[in-house]
C-alpha cells in the first residue's frame, strides 16, 4: 500500500499536506500525532470514507483514491473507527457473520430459498464461532452487540475486521478507553494478526502500547509526516516529543 | 355477507402494501412516501393494457409490477446516499410527479375521469362468487408477499438491511454495496405494491387519481407504524386496524361527512399514541425478553 503526495483540506484547514507513504509488506506500523495531526483523515482516504484533494493511494499498484469504501473493502482493506461501530441490535454473532465476505445468501435470489444458502451460512458461523474463541467472547454469541462492555466492543469490531479476512487492517484507536486487563488481550491480538501476514496500521495515543507493539512508527505532524522509524528510534527524537506535547 | 367480503379484500390488499413497505421502512429505515405511486403504476399499468389494448389483466398486472420494481430500483440507485428526511422528500417529489401525471395526462389516464370498464382477475365466476375468488386472490398475493418479505428478512440479505438501518457507514466498510441492497429492498417493494394495485384495479374496476395519492402513501405508513415496524405481523395488523377503524363508525352511525373528519382525527390520534407510548406499534413488546430488557 502506498500513498503519494496526499492532500486533503477542509475549508481553510489541511488536514493533509502532501504525504507521501509507503508501506511495504506484511507488519505492525504504528500512526502517532497529536489531535489534528491527519492520522484519521488519512485512514478515511485510505478506507474510501473522503477523496483526496490530490494525490493517489494505491494497494498493489491498482489506484484506490476514488473507490467507494465497499470497493476497497474487497480488495482487502479492513478497518475499525475512533468512536466504536457494530451494529448494536445484532448479537455478536451476527456481526461477525455480517461483517464476512462474498456471501452467497446476500443475493437477493438466493436469499429467498434458505436451502440456497443454508450450507454457506453454516460455514460462516462456524467461522464466526472460530473467531469468538479467538477473541475470548464465546458464551456471548447470542449477546446484542449493545449490551457488551466498551472494552468488549473494541473487541468485537477487531474481529469483525478478521471476519473480512483482509490483507491491510486499520485500526484507530484500538486501545483507547479500554480497561488496562483487556487492552493486554487487544494488544496481544493484534500482535499475532501482525505475525500472521498482515499489515496492520493503527492509530494509538499510548506511547508504551506503541512501542511495545509497533514494528514501526510514522510520526504525523499538522497534516504531514514528521519521523518514521524503530519505535525506539523515533518515539526519543526531539522533535517528535515537542509535537506531541504541541 | 359481501359488505364483509368487501372489507377482508380491502384488508388484503392494504396488508399488502403495508406488509411491502416495511420491507423499506421497519427493515431497511428508509421511510418512503411513495408507496401510493407504485400502487397506482400497478393499477393503471393493468388497467390500461387491459381496457386499451385488450391484454389478459394478469399480463397488465405483470407489466406493471416489472416496471414499478425497475422505476424503484434506478430511484433507489440514484437516492441510496440520501439520508432520512433527505430521502423522504425525494420520495415525496417523486408521489406527487406521480399524481401530477395521472391527472394530467389526459390523453392516456383520462385525467379525473379515470378508467371504468378494468376486467376482473376473477376467472371461474360460474364455479365461485367474483368477490370470494378476489378474496382469494387478495390473501393469496398477501400471503406470497408477506412470505417473500419474512425470508428476505431471515437471511444474509435481510442482515444486511438491518445494518443498514442502523448503521450505514459501518455496513459500506464491512465490504456492502449499500446502494444494490437499498435498491433491491426497493424494487421489491414496489413491485409488490404494484401488484396490490393491480388487484385494486381489477376489484373496484374503475380507478382514477385520487386512489393513488399522498393521503394514501401515508395511510400506508401510518398502518405500518401503528402495527409495528420491521415485526412479522405488524403491518398486517394495522393494516386490519386502519381499514375496519372508520366501519366501525359506520356501525355508531355518524353522517358520511362527519365521519370522514373523525376518521382523520381517529388516525391522528392512533398515531399520535403509539408514537409516544408504543413504539413498537400494536405487536411491539409481544417478545417477553424484550419487554423486560
Amino acid at each position: 500500500m502506498s500513498c503519494i503526495d496526499l492532500s486533503k483540506s477542509f475549508g481553510g484547514t489541511r488536514a493533509l499536506d502532501c504525504v507521501t507513504i509507503s508501506f511495504p509488506g506484511p507488519g505492525i506500523v504504528a500512526l502517532v500525532g497529536s489531535n489534528g495531526a491527519g492520522k484519521t483523515t488519512l485512514f478515511n482516504i485510505l478506507s474510501g470514507f473522503l477523496r483526496p484533494d490530490t494525490g493517489e493511494c494505491r494497494i498493489h499498484g491498482r489506484q484506490i483514491a476514488y473507490l467507494a469504501p465497499h470497493e476497497i473493502a474487497a480488495l482487502g482493506v479492513a478497518r475499525t473507527f475512533q468512536d466504536v461501530r457494530l451494529i448494536r441490535q445484532l448479537s455478536v454473532l451476527e456481526n461477525l457473520c455480517l461483517a464476512q465476505p462474498n456471501q452467497v445468501g446476500e443475493r437477493i435470489f438466493t436469499a429467498l430459498a434458505a436451502r440456497g444458502y443454508r450450507s454457506h451460512e453454516l460455514r460462516n458461523r462456524h467461522f464466526a464461532r472460530m473467531l469468538l474463541e479467538q477473541l475470548r467472547l464465546d458464551g456471548m454469541e447470542d449477546t446484542p452487540a449493545g449490551d457488551l462492555s466498551y472494552g468488549q466492543q473494541k473487541l468485537l469490531s477487531l474481529g469483525c475486521c478478521l471476519a473480512m479476512r483482509p490483507n491491510i487492517m486499520l485500526l484507530d484507536e484500538p486501545l483507547s478507553g479500554v480497561h488496562p486487563t483487556l487492552a493486554l488481550e487487544i494488544i496481544e491480538l493484534v500482535a499475532d494478526i501482525g505475525k500472521s501476514g498482515t499489515l496492520v496500521i493503527f492509530v494509538e495515543h499510548d506511547l508504551e502500547a506503541v512501542a511495545s507493539l509497533a514494528d514501526e512508527v510514522i510520526v504525523m505532524h499538522h497534516g504531514a509526516m514528521l519521523a518514521r522509524g524503530k519505535p525506539s528510534d523515533v518515539l526519543r527524537l526531539p522533535e517528535v516529543m515537542e509535537a506531541y506535547v504541541d | 355477507m359481501p359488505y364483509l367480503l368487501h372489507l377482508l379484500i380491502l384488508v388484503a390488499i392494504y396488508a399488502t402494501l403495508a406488509v411491502s413497505l416495511d420491507l423499506l421502512v421497519g427493515h431497511t429505515g428508509m421511510v418512503s412516501l411513495a408507496h401510493g405511486a407504485f400502487f397506482g403504476i400497478g393499477a393503471y399499468a393493468a388497467a390500461l393494457l387491459a381496457v386499451r389494448f385488450g391484454l389478459p389483466i394478469w399480463t397488465g398486472a405483470l407489466i406493471g409490477m416489472v416496471g414499478a420494481g425497475t422505476c424503484a430500483f434506478l430511484v433507489g440507485f440514484a437516492t441510496a446516499r440520501l439520508r432520512d428526511d433527505y430521502f423522504v422528500i425525494a420520495t415525496f417529489s417523486l408521489q406527487l410527479v406521480f399524481t401530477n401525471l395521472c391527472e394530467n395526462l389526459l390523453s392516456i389516464t383520462r385525467g379525473p375521469l379515470g378508467i371504468s370498464g378494468i376486467p376482473s382477475l376473477a376467472m371461474f365466476e360460474e364455479i365461485v362468487a367474483p368477490q370470494t375468488q378476489m378474496l382469494v386472490i387478495g390473501l393469496g398475493f398477501l400471503g406470497v408477499v408477506w412470505l417473500i418479505v419474512y425470508r428476505l428478512a431471515k437471511s444474509p440479505f435481510g442482515r444486511v438491511l438491518h445494518a443498514i438501518r442502523e448503521d450505514d457507514v459501518l455496513t459500506r466498510a464491512l465490504g456492502k454495496d449499500d446502494r444494490y441492497f437499498k435498491s433491491a429492498a426497493f424494487a421489491v417493494s414496489a413491485a409488490a405494491a404494484a401488484g396490490a394495485g393491480a388487484i385494486y384495479a381489477s376489484y373496484t374496476s374503475y380507478i382514477d387519481p385520487s386512489a393513488f395519492t399522498i393521503t394514501e402513501a401515508i395511510l400506508v405508513l401510518s398502518m405500518v407504524i401503528i402495527g409495528g415496524a420491521g415485526r412479522t405481523w405488524g403491518p398486517v395488523i394495522g393494516a386490519a386496524v386502519l381499514v375496519l377503524l372508520p366501519e366501525l363508525l359506520r356501525l355508531i352511525g355518524l353522517p358520511d361527512a362527519v365521519a370522514s373528519n373523525v376518521r382523520q382525527l381517529l388516525y391522528g390520534v392512533a398515531l399520535v399514541g403509539i408514537v409516544m407510548l408504543r413504539p413498537g406499534g400494536v405487536v411491539g413488546w409481544t417478545n417477553v425478553h424484550e419487554r423486560v430488557r
